[in-house]
């Protein structure tokens, strides 16, 4: 029972006319990264919501590693499940850091002489280690959104959620959450969820579900999705470097082999054609 | 010699009751920018860029030297009236622009900023409509409240609020913050039909794609100074003063690096269409044959 | 984005009274406060003036500081001090007209009334100044706690506190923000009547208000995402620790108080 599986899944948000998510199935192997791509407003953070049972879906069932999503087991899901949200700012609870980690732990009551080791813990994972008694007026976006990753980390879960976690950030603090979520892949033993128009983000997933018309509309390799540009210019998403050139290439009457480049791929392919 | 529609000359700026040191502060900035032209301001978090287009904006005034904006010029003891007479030709799309919405209807919402300027109401109406269509907002959005739409559409509504003033110079935080690709896209070509028509453009942005593809001028801002005024061409060809600033280089110029390091040369390329079409020039002669 | 210092904001420090617990310097600071209305004469006022100053070198915050804080608040305290002096009667009278008038009673009042608007917020200066707001919240969840008796939820009150002083600076930059873009779209506050200028403040408030309700939305969200029940028990990270500076701090006010009432009996 590995992974998450949401079956036959049905929800319509109060006083919405039509459902934001209708008749949706959809398995999320473990220990991988996968990224919910679509269009504002397709329902890739309801499936979030949904499979951390923040929203309960008026019909269909979803299992994650094997615990159902219901009333009963709302604690259990929200320590193995955390999801880092869009706006830094709007899920920052503590008065410092350190606090803020805290929090968490306190909701699960862990007891507060094992709350010091935790807190010091997740600090080192997220590299930020000398800022614990820093004021959350005194970061920036990108540390606060390590900061809830830290708070995640905490809690030692299973599956993380980054729900845009960053759009809402400049280019150097994006980059410090990619290559923390990267690094926190290779440590392994965490399912990775993103929901992103970031085509960097994009390409580092290994699994890519397409959302749209209130469901799964395609689910693939990352390779194998991003070779999609047409799907991807109408979803409105970036189309990452090396697939973009690619496109402009074929556009100038460029014969290109029909396959899915990397930057990496590109450079080497041009390399081979004009030496 | 072109008209310059803004001269900053030895402006310091320090915030009245700031505690310590450089947060915020701009030191001995001296910077022209010409009428019609479209300038791209970048730097990192905090170095000053958003301080430096305040000031263009009568929204601070310097501590020392003096701005000029069209025929305002505001020093230190600038008085009210010029700071608003300023602001009359500057239009300021702030970040995350759509937070300003405040009434019942978009139109009344986009009739605020020219209702202010005291025009009479069939003035005001025109503009309205004018600069809803701009956008590319549906005639019959007008009508609804701006509360009720999604959040690419109140952007372009907050936008159009700013446009309806008819600025002859308008000032851009981050315009596509959050968007989605399509979306910047659209705003930014609103912004290049602007600029063709007249409009001196100020974009702050993170994003060297968007320098690369449409400013003329690019100003450098880092720790309060101002870096270097210049144009991208000469920016991006210089990496060690974007190393230097923690600026990042256009997609099509990190490419052609990566291919010259292997022994190919190109010419240099600002924009991923102008690589391609110097790559399919080369591969496609070779296909020829 | 805006630095300048407003009143009650902490001042980083290492100094004796910084280290306080703040159940101590809250109780000090309420109770310094009531004292000041028993001070009925120069010398008793002038007692509790050299208690504050002391205080005040003990916490090694510049006095620059301090004055820095209160500065903004002298506007509000020197327009009551002058419709006392204006407005009240009694003794001999030095000038009147209208209904207005300045007397010898007049006079006195707002000299006392002067008097304790400076020394209690310049004691609550210290206070805040010294300790950082959550830790006074959570001193004051702590004197709180015999509510729990009565069913009072203590702990969703403190959290809530907490909550609403680690916003105040969001709000407030978010604020600032606002009051630009309208003020770029040529909105002018400093012209017209009281009324055009209250009307004035609804393009500022509404988007306020909005971006409020939506953070505060957010922030429920992600609580509940980590796991937050207000019905569930919590534990609590962070704890306050009793010294022995704490017991010496509250003897030492216990001698300020003796002497006071020493000198009101004596004089």
């Amino acid at each position: 029972m590995d992974g998450i599986i949401l079956k036959d899944i049905t929800y319509t948000y109060p006083g919405a006319a039509t459902p934001a998510l209708d008749g949706l199935n959809l398995t999320i192997p473990r220990n991988q990264w996968t990224t919910l791509i679509g269009r504002n407003g397709s329902g890739k953070s309801t499936i979030a919501r949904l499979i951390d049972g923040l929203l309960v879906p008026s019909q269909g069932s979803i299992m994650v590693n094997g615990l159902a999503v219901t009333e009963e087991n709302l604690g259990k899901l929200h320590q193995q499940v955390g999801i880092v949200f869009q706006n830094p700012e709007n899920q920052f609870v503590g008065a410092t850091v350190a606090d803020d980690i805290a929090f968490g732990l306190e909701n699960l009551q862990v007891p507060r002489e094992k709350m010091a080791p935790l807190i010091k813990r997740s600090l080192e994972r997220v590299g930020m280690t000398t800022l614990a008694d820093a004021e959350p007026g005194m970061l920036s976006g990108g540390q606060k959104q390590r900061v809830a990753i830290a708070g995640i980390l905490a809690l030692e879960p299973e599956i993380i959620i980054l729900d845009e976690a960053t759009s809402m950030l400049d280019p150097a603090g994006r980059q410090t959450i990619l290559d923390l979520i990267n690094k926190l892949r290779r440590d392994g033993g965490l399912t990775i969820i993103s929901i992103t128009h970031d085509p960097v983000e994009m390409e580092m997933a290994d699994q890519i579900v397409v959302v749209g018309d209130h469901h799964v509309i395609e689910n693939g390799p990352a390779a194998e999705i991003l070779q999609k540009t047409t799907l991807l210019r109408k979803l409105g998403v970036g189309i990452p470097t090396g697939q973009r050139l690619r496109d402009l290439l074929v556009a100038r009457g460029v014969t290109v082999p029909e396959q899915y480049f990397t930057e990496d791929e590109m450079v080497k392919w041009l390399w081979q054609q004009l030496s | 010699m072109v008209m310059a529609a803004i001269e900053l000359s030895n402006v310091n700026f320090t915030y009245p009751n700031s505690q310590r040191g450089d947060a915020n502060t701009l030191s001995d900035i001296n910077l022209s920018i010409a009428a019609g032209s479209y300038t791209a301001i970048i730097g990192h978090t905090g170095s000053g860029k958003s301080t430096l287009v305040s000031l263009i904006d009568g929204l601070l005034v310097p501590s020392s030297g003096q701005v000029q904006v069209g025929k305002v010029t505001v020093t230190s003891d600038a008085k009210q009236a010029d700071l608003a007479k300023l602001r009359q030709h500057v239009g300021f799309v702030f970040q995350f622009p759509e937070q300003q919405l405040f009434a019942e209807t978009v139109a009344q919402d986009v009739a605020f900023g020219p209702e202010n300027l005291g025009w009479p109401p069939e003035k005001v109406k025109a503009a309205v409509k004018q600069s809803i269509a701009d956008v590319g907002l549906p005639k019959e959005i007008g009508k609804r409240s701006p509360f009720m739409l999604s959040g690419g559409q109140m952007r372009r509504a907050a936008i159009a609020g700013v446009l309806a003033m008819k600025p002859s110079i308008l000032i851009l935080d981050e315009p596509t913050a959050g968007l989605d690709a399509q979306s910047t896209d659209q705003l930014l070509s609103l912004v290049a039909k602007l600029n063709a028509a007249g409009t001196t453009i100020i974009l702050i942005t993170h994003q060297m794609e968007q320098v690369a593809a449409y400013a003329d001028q690019v100003v450098v801002m880092n720790h309060g100074r101002l870096v270097t005024s210049t144009v991208p061409q000469k920016l991006f060809s210089n990496p060690q003063l974007l190393a230097d600033n923690h600026l990042a280089q256009p997609v099509a110029i990190k490419m052609r690096k990566r291919l010259q390091d292997k022994g190919l040369s190109l010419p240099l390329a600002l924009t991923t269409d102008d690589l391609a079409d110097h790559l399919a020039s080369r591969i496609g002669g070779e296909a020829d044959e | 984005m805006n630095n300048a210092i407003v009143f009650g904001s902490y001042v980083p420090g290492s100094s004796l009274l910084h280290r306080l617990d703040p159940r101590t310097k809250l109780f000090l600071c309420v109770a310094y406060v009531v004292l000041v209305f028993f001070a009925n004469s120069f010398v008793t006022s002038a007692w509790l003036t050299v208690a504050l100053l002391v205080t005040m070198v003990l916490s090694q915050v510049g006095f620059g500081l301090y004055w820095r804080g209160i500065r903004p608040l002298m506007w509000i305290i020197l327009i009551t001090v002058a419709f006392q002096i204006l407005f009240s009667t009694g003794g001999k009278v030095y000038w009147h007209w209208g209904i207005m008038s300045i007397t010898h009673d007049g006079l006195v009042n707002s000299l006392i009334i002067f008097f304790r608007f400076m020394v209690i917020i310049t004691a609550s200066t210290v206070l805040t100044a010294t300790t950082p707001t959550l830790r006074i919240a959570d001193a004051l969840s702590w004197y709180m706690k015999p509510l729990r008796v009565v069913k009072v939820p203590v702990n969703q009150i403190t959290l809530m506190i907490s909550i609403a002083l680690r916003f105040i600076p969001t709000i407030m930059e978010e604020a600032g923000k606002i009051t630009n873009a309208q003020r770029s779209r040529g909105m002018n506050f400093a012209e017209g009547s009281l009324v055009r200028r209250v009307r004035r403040m609804v393009p500022i408030l509404i988007p306020l208000f909005v971006d409020s309700f939506k953070r505060a939305e957010e922030l429920a969200t992600a609580m509940e995402a980590r796991g937050y029940d207000p019905a569930a028990p919590r534990t609590h990270y962070r704890q306050l620790h009793w010294a022995s500076r704490d017991t010496i701090s509250l003897c030492l006010f216990a001698v300020v108080t003796v002497i006071l009432f020493g000198l009101r009996i004596i004089l």
